[in-house]
């Protein structure tokens, strides 16, 4: 079993060598055929790993790059919670490498869009898999500039605005980050996770740089307040590059906030903090789904949704105070936020594919003008149904499971006013989901006619999204498999009544 | 000297320019003394550790093929922090790619020879250019034992890049194969050697102990190219007395 450990280097090599071919070949055909085969294989590595990783006693793989083990080299590090993120971010990039293949088809933006997409999958894999918090930056400077590359290949001059605000929130949140390794280096003497997690105390300058991580990782995951830049930057890219942006590169800095809160930083974070880390996300999940509520536009309404959906991720603060394991990627609710992520990141990923395929059909996104539009792109339609149900949180779809878990979660804690703000939430995403859907439905006074279609798509593009909504239900009825396979559920400190068992019949 | 971007927007009603009021200034910048006051506290208040890496490195030093640790740490030790860099160094290139694709032809650098330089300018590039280059091959080589290396040489060689395309008589065609080529060499150079070595070694990037001076000389060499061209390549997108390239969507 010890070849999956030695493959673990082609997560990041693979997709960094598809991006140098991608610069030279400069034929956007060729560029889709390797990115989709690379997609394939990548795919199947991913899975391989995570389905070796339950079969370790430890439930770790380790690599030492160039041979040089800790404290002096570089080591990659998976456990089961982030070979389940690197299975998603390649899943993803299957269907969204497939869906870019046709909607760039016919663009010159093509051409820089293939290698930067591969840099940017390359950082998040380098992400995911580091174990080391100076590589960590230097993964995070990949996804940074990547993704600014990609929201800027758009263009227009709100995409160059956004993707300039993205950048510069993007540098000051690294550098925070910078700033914080200095200060941790400074005092423990090595950059390796693990060992640091052995050594950390609640030192002035641990709290310090726990402070900076969390200003830095909060302005790149876009926690309320500090969201402003994201509904321009998701909303004013291109379709897969909104997907993969509200899908994945937000959910890399938010691993690390738990990481370093819940693990590696652990003494020197105080309840304080982390109920304040839960208000801030009861907050975003409120004023995200509110501002959703009132967009004009159909992607500055899935974009505001993100924002709402991050909010739901921090409530996993709170709910671990007091939490006694001594692995905190392990217990009830790490199970649930792991669950919310792939939940988020499929629903998401399907309902900006089918926000870009309305955009395509309709040529705009202005909600008010797209009455009467499901005659005119059913399968679009009801992707975006399938997906906003996930939102919502409506059974059987994976999302009504992660925040079953979180609802029954909060009340095992005895933190029942956390209930009121997920059902809020909930209420809210189905009030912007409807809104849309209703209009989408309307029978009478279309104000989107046959003579409004600007161009007719391939179905493969509606098709890729409806393959994501599907998977969001699939993941729905297989909950338990999900949650062993992460290895963050563990079975003996579930508390009152809450098992794995009575979950999996709830999914039913 | 540097172009502007003109929107067409900005063509009809001029932007407006922002300015933080001053109550806001003051606020931000009292918050932020604030906040570095206690981060000197904080460092104050905690003990540094003893010797953090320095000993582990020195100690293998030895092993990795060169005698700087710089070098060492960047190139051996966590050479693959470094393969990242460069990986971002490429996606910076890939930004600033001027898009036109006006001209086709793959030769990579165009010569006029009607064009007159001046006599100052033929002068400097006759005896500075080369005296660049040669100091950039310098740089590089002297890496593997004093402070230098692949950065400082790829800004050396493109400072005599500069020098060479500002001029009139010789122009660089960015739209070439040959050039791409040059931008990704040390990325694409990067990952073969490390995989080549892991062939005999068994580890990503682990170089025999025999031959790593030498591999280390030539993934720097080629990482050398490719950073003197990405900062070339930034002079001249910017900068531009070469190809014009509209930003217009």
């Amino acid at each position: 079993m010890d070849n999956i450990a030695a493959l673990l280097p082609a997560l990041i090599m693979l997709p960094l060598a598809v991006s140098v071919c991608c610069v030279l070949i400069k034929n956007s055909r060729v560029c889709a055929a390797i990115s989709i085969i690379s997609a394939a294989a990548l795919l199947i590595l991913s899975a391989g790993t995570l389905l070796a990783i339950n079969t370790y006693e430890a439930g770790v793989l380790r690599y030492a790059f160039a041979g040089w083990s800790q404290p002096l080299g570089i080591e990659l590090q998976v456990s089961g919670f982030t070979a389940l993120m690197t299975a998603l971010t390649c899943l993803l990039v299957f269907v969204l490498s497939i869906y870019s293949s046709v909607y760039f088809s016919s663009s010159d933006k093509a051409i820089r869009f293939w290698p930067l997409w591969w840099l940017l999958i390359a950082g998040l894999n380098a992400l995911f898999l580091s174990s080391d918090i100076f590589n960590i930056y230097v993964a995070f400077e990949l996804i940074g500039l990547a993704a600014v590359a990609l929201i800027a290949i758009e263009n227009s001059r709100a995409a160059l605005i956004a993707a300039l605000r993205y950048l510069l929130v993007s540098l000051l949140g690294s550098l925070c980050y910078l700033l914080a390794v200095a200060l941790l280096y400074r005092e423990y003497g090595t950059l390796d996770l693990v060992q640091l997690a052995s050594m950390t105390s609640d030192s002035a300058s641990s709290t310090a740089a726990l402070m900076l991580i969390t200003i830095g990782l909060c302005l790149k995951t876009a926690l309320f307040p500090l969201h402003f830049w994201l509904p321009a930057a998701h909303g004013g890219a291109s379709a897969p590059v909104s997907a993969v942006l509200s899908a994945l590169v937000v959910k890399g800095s938010f691993y690390l906030i738990a990481r370093f809160w819940l693990d590696i930083l652990a003494p020197a974070a105080s309840d304080a903090g982390l109920i304040i880390l839960g208000v801030f996300g009861a907050a975003a999940i409120l004023w995200g789904s509110a501002q959703a509520l009132f967009a004009s536009r159909l992607k500055v309404m899935v974009a505001y949704s993100t924002v709402a959906q991050i909010g739901y991720l921090f409530l996993l603060f709170p709910l671990m105070v007091g939490n006694t394991q001594t692995n905190a990627f392990e217990g009830a609710a790490m199970g649930a936020i792991t669950y919310l992520i792939v939940a988020h990141a499929t629903a998401k990923s399907a309902m900006f594919l089918a926000a870009g395929n309305i955009m395509r059909i309709a040529g705009h996104d202005n909600i008010k003008q797209l009455k009467g539009l499901v005659r005119h792109c059913p399968l679009s339609i009801f992707t975006f149904g399938i997906a906003g149900a996930s939102l919502i949180g409506l059974p059987p779809s994976a999302g009504f499971i992660a925040k079953w878990l979180l609802l029954s979660n909060s009340i095992n804690t005895g933190q029942w006013w956390w209930v009121i703000v997920i059902l809020s939430g909930g209420l809210l995403a189905a009030a912007y989901v409807f809104k849309f859907l209703n209009l989408a439905f309307t029978k009478d006074d279309d104000t989107f006619t046959k003579a409004d279609i600007v161009r007719k798509i391939s179905p493969i593009m509606p098709l890729c999204a409806l393959a994501l909504a599907l998977l969001t239900v699939v993941l729905g009825f297989n909950a338990q498999w999900l949650l062993d396979i992460s290895g963050t559920l563990v079975y003996e400190t579930t508390g009152q009544g809450f098992t794995v068992q009575n979950l999996a019949g709830v999914a039913q | 000297m540097f172009k502007e971007i003109i929107f067409k927007e900005d063509a009809i009603n001029k932007p407006e320019k922002g300015r933080l009021p001053t109550s806001i200034a003051v606020l931000c910048g009292v918050t932020i003394l604030a906040l570095c006051t206690l981060l000197v506290g904080a460092l104050i208040s905690t003990q540094r550790h003893s010797e953090g890496l320095q000993q582990v490195v020195s100690s293998m030093l030895n092993k990795s093929g060169v005698e700087n640790p710089v070098t060492a740490v960047l190139l051996n030790f966590r050479s693959y922090d470094t393969l990242l860099e460069i990986a971002v160094l490429l996606i910076v290139a890939i930004v600033m790619l001027p898009q036109a694709t006006v001209s086709k032809s793959l030769s990579l650098i165009r010569v006029q020879q009607s064009a007159d330089p001046g006599l100052i300018m033929s002068s400097l590039l006759r005896f500075l250019a080369p005296t660049l280059i040669i100091m950039g091959g310098y740089m590089l080589w002297t890496g593997a034992y004093s402070p230098g290396g692949a950065f400082q040489a790829g800004a050396l060689i493109a400072g005599a890049g500069i020098l060479i395309f500002t001029n009139v008589q010789y122009q660089v065609n960015m739209q070439s194969f040959a050039f791409r080529a040059l931008l990704s060499i040390g990325l694409c150079i990067f990952i073969l050697s490390g995989f080549a070595v892991a062939l005999q070694t068994g580890q990503f990037l682990e170089y025999p102990q025999k031959y790593a001076s030498a591999i280390i000389l030539f993934i720097e060499t080629a990482a050398t190219v490719s950073i003197a061209t990405t900062l070339l390549l930034l002079y001249l997108a910017v900068a531009g007395t070469q190809e014009e390239f509209n930003h217009d969507a």
